[in-house]
């Protein structure tokens, strides 16, 4: 092998990279293609021109279009705040639904809708939930001792029934048609989903940080001490993720509910592809996570069409035994 | 004269519920190898992470180049020493390069990618330790002694003027331990670096290091140069074991007397 030839970003990248963008926007084409009218990619494309029927141009631009969209950043953003947990514990299960923090988020959002509080107000509180969350569960985790996988994920598990409770207690009190119902608390669901702008906007600023991040990322996933030694800031670091993780996750629950697993799925098969390199894989996670929760709603509102599954379903389906694989390959 | 690359002022280490003992007052200058001796819990680890400004001191301080260290950015400190530490966790799969590449880390900035220089001197660390040819390896499948390598090359790609080492000896052959401890002799001697090593190896201690530490349980410090502090005595004290001493024409070379463990500083 020629030292030479080994510079600066790897090819793989790039291809890596280059196909997820594509597959990206097959996603989206496809997903805005079918449904109850089954329409064409020739005329979904008329529509993006500016052209094409009314009822393509109602069904695109109206229902299909920013459904996908907000799918999509939905699940970029799951599949980020997973990638960005996973490192700060050094541990493949970490994923903001499994952990509770996804749940912490949705009291939040659901006591500012109560209070019928705006749309500012509910991502606020979403984000402190998600916060509160993540202080309680990597708190009591940690404890005296060092962090094992079982008492952190225990700690979620327990903490994210506990916000479960509180859901369905808050809606049993204060029924009303204008709040989401609970499949959309508890499992999350696109049919509410509630505009794409902002977690779009997340989506952008948080892959445009993994480049600078990235690399002292890498050094932290070799443990504190070790990334302490090369120059890394670790608490400061820690807190950093902390923060990004919790926010993205508010983000991603207050746009489409606590869809589970996206966090635990995707950073896993990409790393198997790609690596670990968080200056990648953070990119990488945003497109895929899209990917996949876009196919995901695709599947969920045609496969027992006219009625709809709750998004949740399906990743569950596909997360749960991911999530058993990991947990018992880990045991030692 | 030359100033040290460290200084430690009156420093009493934090070993939680033991007396202070003995404070040291120690000025490493470019040169010399320091070996630090003494029984398991003895506080060689938490020496040299005291070293590092992973933890603080119970008292005094430490200066690196003349500075406070616990006052300095962990990436300036990152640019003047290295720690390779006793264990090594691999959360998730690395390759050989790419750790080895990480002792970089220090020397970029945040925008910045690992230039071909960087590939470069991580590609002469793992020749250097006879890895070479496990470029593409995952960091999981080595083996003891292979890891122990690729650490000592990911400090010699970050190459710093100071090395501290927690028994770089642990895992390796014969042969690999003599080629660390000599490629810490060469470096300390031709690029006037300075090292800081802890070891369990009596002989290898006083073969290769210029002054010594020994580090007794209770706190108990006695430091100087290697040929005046190695006395069998002061050994027998230190391991609670009787030793016989053959004396060579290198100097004198120690073994332990079987049977012969005397009380013991576990109680």
């Amino acid at each position: 092998m020629n030292p030479g030839t080994r510079k600066g970003t790897p090819p793989r990248a790039s291809w890596a990279l280059g196909f997820l963008l594509v597959a990206a926007a097959a996603s989206v084409l496809g997903s805005v293609m079918l449904g109850s009218v089954a329409l064409p990619a020739r005329e979904v494309l008329a529509v993006f021109l500016g052209e094409g029927g009314d009822l393509a141009r109602l069904l695109v631009l109206e229902l299909r279009l920013p459904r996908s969209l907000a799918a999509f950043a939905t699940g970029g953003l799951l599949a980020v705040a997973g990638a960005l947990m996973q490192v700060l514990l050094r541990n493949p299960l970490a994923d903001p639904y499994v952990l509770g923090i996804s749940g912490g988020a949705a009291v939040g959002a659901l006591l500012a809708m109560i209070s019928g509080l705006g749309l500012a107000w509910v991502s606020g509180s979403a984000f402190a939930g998600a916060l509160l969350s993540t202080l309680i569960v990597f708190g009591l985790a940690h404890g005296t001792g060092s962090w094992t996988p079982t008492r952190l994920l225990l700690t979620g598990v327990v903490v994210a029934a506990g916000w479960g409770a509180v859901i369905t207690f808050l809606l049993a009190v204060r029924p009303s048609p204008e709040l989401p119902g609970m499949l959309y608390w508890l499992m999350g669901d696109l049919a509410h989903a509630r505009g794409y702008g902002l977690p779009w906007i997340m989506l952008s600023v948080i892959v445009a940080l993994a480049l600078p991040l990235g690399r002292s990322l890498n050094v932290l996933a070799r443990g504190p001490l070790q990334a302490a030694v090369l120059g890394v800031s670790v608490r400061r670091l820690e807190w950093t993720v902390y923060l990004l993780a919790a926010l993205v996750t508010a983000v991603a629950v207050t746009t489409a509910g606590t869809i589970g697993f996206v966090g635990l799925i995707v950073p896993h098969m990409l790393r198997l592809v790609i690596g670990n390199d968080q200056r990648l894989l953070i990119p990488a996670s945003a497109l895929a996570g899209g990917i996949l929760l876009t196919l995901a709603d695709t599947l969920a509102r045609t496969v027992i069409a006219p009625e709809q599954l709750p998004v949740g379903v399906i990743t569950a389906m596909l997360g749960v035994p991911v999530f058993l694989y990991l947990l018992y390959r880990s045991r030692t | 004269m030359t100033a040290p690359l460290l200084s430690l002022e009156n420093l009493v280490i934090d070993i939680p519920g033991r007396a202070d003992g003995m404070a040291l007052d120690v000025a490493l200058l470019p040169g010399q190898c320091w070996g630090l001796l003494g029984p398991n819990g003895a506080g060689k680890t938490t020496l040299l992470h005291t070293l590092a400004g992973l933890r603080r001191p119970r008292t005094g301080r430490v200066l690196l180049d003349g500075r406070d260290l616990y006052g300095m950015p962990r990436r300036q400190i990152a640019q003047r020493l290295g720690l390779v530490f006793q264990d090594h966790h691999d959360g998730f799969p690395s390759t050989v390069l790419e750790t080895a590449l990480i002792g970089r880390h220090p020397f970029l900035r945040a925008w910045n990618m690992e230039s071909a220089r960087d590939h470069e001197l991580a590609w002469q660390a793992l020749s250097q330790m006879d890895l070479d040819d496990l470029a593409d390896r995952q960091v999981q499948t080595l083996s003891g002694g292979e890891r122990q390598r690729l650490a000592l090359a990911t400090l010699l790609t970050q190459g710093p003027p100071l090395w501290l080492l927690d028994e770089p000896t642990n895992h390796l052959d014969l042969h690999h331990q003599v080629a660390v401890l000599d490629l810490v002799r060469r470096e300390v001697n031709s690029r006037r670096r300075g090292a800081v090593l802890a070891l369990h190896d009596l002989n290898l201690a006083v073969t290769y290091c210029t002054h010594l530490i020994l580090m007794y349980p209770d706190g108990g410090m006695c430091w100087g140069l290697s040929e005046e502090i190695f006395h069998v005595q002061a050994l027998e004290k230190l391991f609670q074991q009787r030793l016989a001493v053959i004396d060579t024409p290198d100097g004198p070379w120690v073994r332990p007397v079987p049977g012969s463990r005397r009380g013991s500083w576990l109680g």
